[in-house]
């Protein structure tokens, strides 16, 4: 009786514990279990693709793997590490350091630690003949991660277009150039996985539950062609140790769509190797850094002073014979002293006093109003980060003699992007087009996200202005010009010099310093690439430091040699003129 | 007669027999049954991560593979190559323009966009 009565009350126990814990509790416990066995994944989404305009890549991604030691399977150590050692080119006293390294457990003992890494960003072939040696010495232990590094196989060139990315929170995030404009479109989205393991951890993949994919990054395609790219990249080599500038820009756009189809920054670094590299380097200069345009701000000037008729080309201007007094001081043109010189002569001379005196003409608020116009003072709106918009002051800051200086190009800041997309206007018959560096954006599945086409931003002049304007250009080209050693052979070039005196951090000019160069485009008449060639400080050795004796020959060189891969048909005329040119000069200015 | 004949029609219950086993059968083919499925879902999930890791492992080698191809043909290496193995490797001479011919396209004549009929025959010998 008294044993019935026992057996009834623990049945009656532990039947109150299992609704206890079947039905009061059971929310609590079912979480718990949840927790236990139930993981979530995350599935990383592959970072996109950079390439150039024919699909050469210049940023990728190269799988990695991460060597992790799980200490507490180790059997045998100084074989391990040994092998560690051999195999990761580690001293073999920080391997066995590394293994020795203890942690404390969930019951608060002391252990070896179940998670050691020892190397990161180990190679795939290495990480491959590491794992075929554990596994045929029987070592354990061992365990690898998968992660990936991004390469730049091309190093330095287009540096700064492409830029970097840096790991921050475990990701990849874009620092520089269009990793960081384009960071949303190239990094994708991680995908998520909710799974359980059994008691040992091991993933049991019948009981998965929701997935989300991973949507990796998309291809971002640039306007850039490599092959320019290279062309100017060694032009622009040879001139800097030709000339040996602090600096040096050079930038290609096709002037129809805004195309950029190269740039080069110097100084320069490797993408791969960024470890100690000057911030200096590291900045691209062709959209980051403001100069005073110099006398490549003439065309601006006369663009104006044509379209609102105050002068015609013909138009005779007296040059003062080098010497012009205004506002209390005396302007000097550079090369020489000119007397009475057309509009046409102006540019083709580069007279500093011409230039001014249609300044003068405008006034204060037209020629600013140009100077908008054309683009100085505003960004580009190319898709790189941190583009300034240079400097140009209201009239309401001008002093006295801020009219004769800024149509020659001074006390204005502009970048070399904003002087090439000048020319690009004028080389556009007067349409000012936004300079684009991306082509189109592409899905890891082929589908084009977004695609880039040429964006007309203003019309700056009419076309016949800019056709007068490109007549003067191209005498610009000419024996009698600035530009002489810009001539292409088989092609007109329509261009203008550039050389500006540099500016002193603490005021003032520098008085032998110079920052000289040449923007020009060819075909003249229907242009196809429009080039700045920008050198800032030049030792110019036994060449005159004129932007038409050290910019322009490099402008030649990188003209003649794209020409022939952008395929455009020379003019057997012209070709026929060239040789001749050739034969007279004789080596004459060269 | 009547006492034998009960005693002999009572001796084996064939029919509760043979429903009990036709039950047991049934339970228990049904369980290994679920045994045996609940183990081909592990199988096969094990299948599936075995085919997902062998997929992460080739598209891991195409990309090493990809990544390398890149690295070797990049401009730069091969502008270093070209600098460093001139003598192993032909130079490259670049194409002056004067030895390069182009081809102008010619003029079109009158009445050539129109259709024309053309024929596979072979002209006879």
């Amino acid at each position: 009786m008294c044993l019935g009565a026992c057996v009834a009350f623990g049945f009656t126990v532990f039947s109150l514990r299992l609704v206890d814990l079947q039905v009061s509790r059971a929310d609590y416990y079912s979480a718990l279990a949840l927790e236990k066995h139930s993981t979530q994944q995350t599935i990383y989404a592959r970072r996109g693709s950079v390439t150039d305009v024919n699909g050469v890549p210049l940023a990728s991604n190269e799988p990695v793997k991460t060597v992790v030691i799980d200490a507490s399977v180790v059997r045998h150590s100084d074989a391990l590490a040994e092998v560690l050692s051999r195999h990761l080119e580690m001293p073999l006293d920080q391997v066995k350091t590394r293994l020795a390294r203890q942690t404390q457990g969930p019951n608060g003992k002391w252990g070896p630690s179940p998670y050691i890494v020892i190397k990161k960003e180990v190679p795939e072939q290495v990480a491959e003949a590491l794992r075929e040696e554990v596994l045929k010495r029987n070592l354990r232990g061992l365990v690898f991660e998968q992660d990936s590094v991004r390469v730049y196989p091309n190093g330095s060139m287009l540096c700064h277009v492409v830029g970097f990315v840096s790991r921050m929170n475990g990701g990849l995030k874009g620092v520089e150039g269009v990793e960081r404009s384009m960071d949303n479109f190239l990094k994708g989205h991680d995908g998520v996985r909710f799974t359980e393991r059994d008691r040992t951890g091991k993933e049991m993949p019948a009981f998965r539950h929701m997935e989300r994919p991973p949507r990796d990054g998309a291809t971002v395609k640039l306007t850039v062609d490599m092959v320019l790219q290279d062309i100017v990249e060694s032009e622009m080599d040879a001139a800097m140790k030709q000339f040996r500038p602090k600096m040096a820009t050079c930038i290609l756009v096709r002037p129809a769509t805004g195309e950029v189809l190269a740039m080069v920054n110097r100084p320069h670094y490797n993408l791969n190797q960024r470890e100690g590299v000057p911030d200096e380097a590291r900045k691209n200069r062709a959209i980051m850094d403001m100069v005073e345009p110099g006398s490549t701000f003439k065309v601006v000037t006369t663009a104006a002073a044509l379209d609102l008729k105050l002068v015609t080309p013909e138009t005779s201007i007296n040059c003062e014979n080098g010497h012009f007094s205004y506002g209390g001081a005396v302007l000097h043109d550079s090369h020489h002293g000119y007397g009475d010189l057309t509009v046409n002569d102006i540019l083709v001379k580069s007279s500093n006093i011409g230039v001014a005196k249609l300044g003068i003409k405008l006034g204060d608020h037209r020629l600013y109003d140009y100077i908008r116009r054309f683009g100085f003072g505003d960004r580009t709106g190319i898709q790189l980060p941190g583009e300034i918009g240079g400097i140009v002051h209201a009239p309401r800051h001008w002093t006295k003699m801020s009219i004769t200086h800024i149509p020659m190009g001074h006390e204005v800041g502009a970048t070399p992007m904003q002087v090439v997309s000048a020319l690009c206007t004028v080389a556009n018959r007067g349409l000012l087009v936004t300079p684009q560096i991306i082509s189109s954006i592409t899905s890891s599945s082929g589908e084009t996200l977004a695609s880039y086409p040429p964006v007309e931003v203003r019309r700056v002049i009419p076309p016949e202005v800019a056709e007068q304007l490109v007549s003067a250009l191209k005498e610009v080209v000419s024996k009698k010009g600035t530009a002489s050693l810009a001539h292409v052979p088989g092609f007109a070039v329509a261009g203008k010099t550039g050389t500006a005196q540099k500016t002193s951090p603490t005021g003032g000019y520098e008085h032998g310093h110079y920052v000289v160069s040449f923007a020009g485009f060819l075909p003249a008449d229907k242009p196809e690439l429009c080039a700045l060639v920008l050198m800032d400080d030049p030792v110019p050795g036994s060449t005159p430091n004129y932007g038409g004796y050290i910019a322009a020959p490099v402008f030649s060189r990188i003209a003649q040699r794209a020409a022939r891969h952008l395929n455009m048909t020379p003019n057997p005329d012209l070709l026929k003129v060239a040789g001749s040119l050739a034969k007279n000069e004789g080596g004459k200015t060269r | 007669m009547s006492s034998n004949r009960r005693r002999n029609a009572n001796l084996l219950p064939v029919a509760r027999i043979l429903l009990l086993g036709v039950l047991l059968l049934t339970v228990g083919g049904g369980a290994l049954f679920y045994v045996n499925a609940k183990n081909e879902v592990h199988r096969n999930g094990q299948r599936k991560k075995d085919l997902e890791r062998e997929l992460i492992a080739l598209e891991t080698k195409d990309e090493v593979i990809c990544s390398r191809i890149a690295k070797l043909s990049s401009f730069d290496a091969l502008r270093k190559r070209q600098s460093q193995e001139q003598e192993v490797f032909a130079k490259l001479v670049p194409v002056s323009d004067n030895l390069v011919v182009r081809l102008q396209e010619r003029a079109p004549v009158a009445g050539e966009a129109q259709v024309r009929t053309v024929s596979n025959l072979q002209p006879k010998r």
